[in-house]
């Protein structure tokens, strides 16, 4: 090989590809018209495609299938092709339905892919399309959705479905073994750490009760204000959410935390708490009841309480696409779905999570016993309190910073306040770009 | 008196010898050590403890349930197929489309031919990664997003394949295709019958590290897939963690069940390949 | 003598041009157009002008992706430039079983960096083979926090990739120790030159324009490292995100539901002005030494 002419040949293919340079600058498809008006009131007909996300299983298939097929029943000459979606790069598939002008008419979204979405124009407002929203629909619910920064702001881009929450989970025979007490179970930061201490010392560094670094809604908690007054910037880097995070570096360098909660080997707290190497879980009202599945010996020693501070707020919901062919079956189905009957009906099945209508809950009747009838309780009320912590402008990279920063904080390389600082100014600066 | 044979500079001695294969082993045991160590973590029973104070090389109660979780946590045999499908896409394409042009560039005169290699060779320059968005937006506009074909669609012919090729062809006498010409064969009749023969350790090379190539691949296919069914087993063993909770027993053979594949496909073919590599085949 | 259609070397060449167009040339193209518009992955964007460079020359994570780098290079180059030359020496002579070691350190090499990830980042965990060994033997009192401490991950993924690398420079130097001629290894022989000095003096210069080429290969990869950062590290880089190189951070803005592409595409500018540099090199030390 002729290799000494390698750096004149490279250098000429470069030019020569820089004059053949014509247009292509890549991005995003052509947005769809968010604002216009539909009536889903006239005769509806033709078919339409409806996506739910990781809800293909033996509990909820039965449901979707008779939903649609009551729904078919009421208009006949419709027809609703279901998919699935599985758990996992959710986001990524949403993204790539919407560069590739798939997006189905009817579609399941949380709140923040929502938000990416109708920045795009491509998911109807639906505040402008159904007069009544505000009635029918829990306003928490609603409020996730609305995005200051598109549409006409205080519009919803989707139909409240359902709305979980974070109960706390504790094992009990764990808590026994250590000498901590099974009924006055922590209900702050402080009484948690304390009791950690107590579980580390006591099992001589084996056990753990904490296996989390904290997050938005921890310093949310303590009281810091993750926006500023006018909503468009960060501003949580306050003394009291500081002081959280030196909380939380004491005790992960006290020990008493897994020292790979902040690594790539970390399981999560979920994952942990199965395996019975802590002793203390946050996870969904129904979390007994699935642990019933993958670990039933578990299940006795799970006793709930409710979340430590505001709990969190799960928002799922229905939106219309605003490309969709079919935008008057596509509004009224997302309606059918999300009226009160169904959504009593769809909360029967996932216990744990509350409806995102008024007027449901008082429908649904809960068939829960034992402890999962204590969680189930306890969810209903921190759904009630629940507030969303995560701003619809929070993205996946600013996530990405605030690992890091925790995580030298954590491990001492910086101070709690320079690490919340950082976090701050570069969220900041990534939502001018 | 004995005759001075010629000096034994690499006479083989027991010392040498010993000591030669001594650091041979010591090697061996850092290579494929890690690998061991792995195979025996997936053999291992559940209540076999795999963090203790004094590791056990040896499973005590071998068993393949791992592979059975594995193989029930996610569809492994059926992401194996999706490797193996995009690595025969990759391997065959090279080995046509980079023999075509190899065999063009090298022993055929046309104008513009000095330009066709200069562009091949400047794209050496270019790693991938650098354009790897770039060609994801191609593939996505090409209407190949989350599908097997275009996870094998960029490596399909490259570039560094066909120069490979080329310069095997080079080496080929020039009188034997004159001769060959004269007997009136055309081009096809030639590649057949002359070029390839000739080349044959070379599109060995070639396609041993195709197959590794895209089986190994794994920024790419993250990229490009996004439905389950899809995921190549590279993919789909990152998956694995979450999925278990990362429990290294059933990680481990996930691990295996992408790696022993692999390791014997080269073993039966290692001879092909070391052969082809002697010829000079890889050189920059 | 015309043996050939003047179209028939065109179809030969075109499917394999067409492929170097598609994904080589029109991205390479693409990029650097993008590298001057704030492009998301679903918002469109609009020129910008340099703006995405000048935010590289204020970007923390860069400055530690070029230190890692370089680190990367200085570990890398010396040893994976000389250790698999003494290995190609140790398999190449005829000897009984040589197929099999050689088959053996080849194997790093074929399984892909995701399996050797994995099998390392257990070794190297709190709880891993490691830290146990270690302990056991009382080198250390405390596991070692090898995927906590920033330069500690740094140097285990380089001490992958060099584990990794072995085998793949030994086949380079394997086919190019077949080069060197025998009898230049008499000669010295009879000149009463040990093994050492005849390493020194034969074996060396005789492939040192293959020792050259590896030089400049594994400077090459080592600005391409990604995977083993990638899996060592996690999502984030390492706890702080100071374990990050360049194609790291390409992956890292580029990729995702709000993936910023002109910013990654900046970056991608200039990880091939770092990698041509290397290359340039080559070919002008090349030109010398035909020349």
């Amino acid at each position: 090989m002729r290799t000494s002419r390698l750096g004149s040949v490279a250098a000429f293919g470069v030019a020569a590809s820089l004059v053949l340079s014509g247009c292509g600058v890549g991005g995003g498809s052509g947005g769809g018209d968010s604002q216009q008006t539909v009536s889903s009131a006239g005769s509806l007909s033709g078919s339409i495609a409806f996506q739910t996300w990781s809800l293909k299983n033996a509990t909820f298939t039965p449901y979707f299938t008779s939903l649609i097929k009551a729904f078919e029943k009421l208009h006949p000459g419709t027809a609703i092709n279901w998919i699935d979606q599985p758990g996992a790069n959710y986001p990524d598939k949403v993204t790539s339905q919407v560069t590739g002008d798939s997006l189905p008419d009817v579609v399941n979204l949380p709140p923040d892919i929502a938000h990416t979405v109708a920045k795009t124009g491509d998911l109807l407002d639906l505040t402008k399309n159904d007069p009544s929203i505000a009635q029918t629909y829990v306003a928490s619910g609603l409020s996730a959705y609305e995005y200051k920064d598109t549409g006409t702001g205080g519009d919803s881009f989707a139909f409240p479905w359902y709305l979980g929450t974070d109960v706390n989970y504790w094992n009990k025979a764990m808590l026994a073994k250590d000498g901590l007490s099974t009924t006055d179970l922590p209900t702050s930061l402080d009484q948690l750490i304390a009791d950690a201490k107590i579980m580390h010392d006591k099992s001589g560094g084996k056990d753990y009760l904490m296996s989390r670094a904290p997050g938005l809604m921890d310093f949310a908690n303590a009281g810091a204000p993750l926006l500023d007054s006018a909503g468009t910037a960060f501003a949580f880097n306050t003394p009291a959410a500081v002081k959280v995070l030196q909380q939380y570096t004491a005790a992960y360098q006290a020990g008493y935390l897994p020292s790979n909660v902040l690594t790539s080997t970390y399981e999560g707290n979920s994952a942990l708490f199965l395996k019975q190497e802590v002793a203390w879980t946050t996870g969904g009202g129904n979390y007994i009841q699935s642990t019933e599945q993958t670990n039933p010996s578990l299940v006795s020693s799970i006793v709930p309480s409710a979340a430590i501070g505001t709990p969190p707020l799960y928002v799922q919901g229905i939106s219309v696409s605003s490309k969709s062919r079919n935008l008057p079956l596509a509004l009224a189905f997302a309606e059918y779905v999300t009226n009160s009957a169904n959504q009593a009906a769809f909360i029967q099945l996932a216990q744990g999570f509350e409806p995102g209508t008024k007027d449901a809950s008082t429908l649904a009747a809960t068939n829960d016993v034992g402890m999962q009838a204590q969680a189930s309780a306890i969810a209903e009320k921190d759904v009630e309190n629940g507030v969303n912590f995560t701003p619809p402008i929070w993205t996946s990279a600013m996530d990405t910073i605030l690992n890091q920063q925790i995580a030298l904080a954590m491990t001492g390389k910086e101070s709690a306040k320079t690490a919340l600082d950082n976090v701050v100014t570069q969220a900041n600066a990534l939502l001018g770009q | 008196m004995t005759r001075r044979r010629s000096p034994k500079f690499d006479a083989v001695t027991p010392l040498g010898l010993t000591l030669r294969y001594t650091a041979l082993c010591v090697v061996l045991l850092i290579t494929i050590g890690p690998m061991l160590w792995e195979l025996s973590t997936s053999l291992k029973s559940p209540f076999e403890d795999v963090y203790s104070s004094t590791p056990q090389l040896l499973p005590r109660h071998p068993t393949l349930h791992n592979y059975d979780l594995v193989a029930q946590t996610i569809p492994i045999w059926h992401f194996a197929e999706n490797s193996v499908l995009v690595a025969v896409l990759g391997v065959g394409g090279n080995l046509v489309g980079a023999t075509a042009a190899g065999y063009a560039l090298a022993r055929l005169r046309f104008r513009g031919r000095r330009l066709v290699t200069g562009l091949f060779l400047s794209t050496l320059v270019l790693p991938g990664e650098v354009t790897i968005i770039s060609q994801y937006q191609t593939v996505t506009k090409l209407g190949f997003g989350d599908s097997l074909i275009g996870v094998a669609l960029p490596g399909m012919i490259g570039a560094i394949n066909v120069l490979l090729i080329r310069n095997a062809f080079r080496s080929i006498p020039d009188e034997l295709e004159d001769a060959a010409v004269i007997d009136g064969a055309n081009v096809w009749q030639r590649i057949r019958y002359i070029g390839l023969p000739n080349v044959k350790g070379i599109l060995s090379v070639v396609a041993i590290l195709s197959f590794i190539a895209a089986w190994d691949d794994f920024l790419w296919p993250l990229l490009v897939l996004q439905s389950p069914n899809k995921l190549t087993l590279t993919v789909g063993l990152s998956y694995l963690q979450g999925e278990f909770s990362a429990d290294p027993r059933t990680i481990a053979a996930g691990t295996m069940i992408a790696l022993v594949p692999i390791l014997v496909l080269f073993a039966v073919l290692q001879r092909f390949f070391f052969r082809g590599v002697g010829e000079g085949a890889i050189k920059g | 003598m015309k043996a050939h259609r003047w179209y028939t070397p065109w179809l030969l060449v075109v499917p394999a041009l067409a492929f170097l167009g598609a994904f080589s040339l029109w991205p390479a193209i693409n990029t650097l157009l993008l590298s001057f518009t704030n492009v998301h992955t679903l918002t469109g964007g609009r020129f910008i002008g340099a703006a995405n460079y000048t935010r590289l020359w204020h970007d923390p994570q860069l400055w530690d992706a070029i230190i890692n780098t370089l680190l990367y290079m200085a570990v890398c180059v010396p040893l994976l430039t000389f250790l698999p030359l003494l290995l190609a020496m140790l398999v190449q002579r005829t000897l009984p079983f040589m197929g099999f070691f050689r088959t053996v350190f080849y194997f790093p090499v074929i399984a892909s960096a995701v399996t050797v990830a994995l099998i390392w980042q257990w070794l190297l965990d709190d709880r891993g083979l490691v830290n146990d060994l270690a302990t056991e033997v009382g080198v250390v009192h405390k596991a070692v926090p090898f995927l906590e401490d920033r330069w500690l991950l740094l140097f285990s993924a380089i001490a992958l990739t060099v584990w990794k690398g072995l085998g793949y420079y030994m086949v380079l130097y394997l086919s190019a120790l077949g080069n060197v001629r025998r009898e230049l290894h008499e000669a010295a022989a009879v000149d009463g030159a040990g093994g050492v000095r005849r390493f020194w003096h034969v074996t060396l210069p005789g492939v040192r324009g293959t020792t050259l080429l590896v030089s400049i290969l594994i400077g090459v990869s080592a600005m391409r490292v990604f995977t083993e950062l990638y899996i060592l590290g996690g999502s984030t880089g390492g706890i702080g995100g100071q374990d990050v190189s360049l194609v790291f951070l390409i992956e890292q803005y580029g990729s995702g539901f709000d993936g910023q592409l002109g910013y990654a595409s900046a970056l991608s500018v200039l990880l091939f002005v770092l990698t041509a540099v290397p290359l340039i090199v080559l070919a002008r030390l090349n030109r010398r030494n035909e020349g």
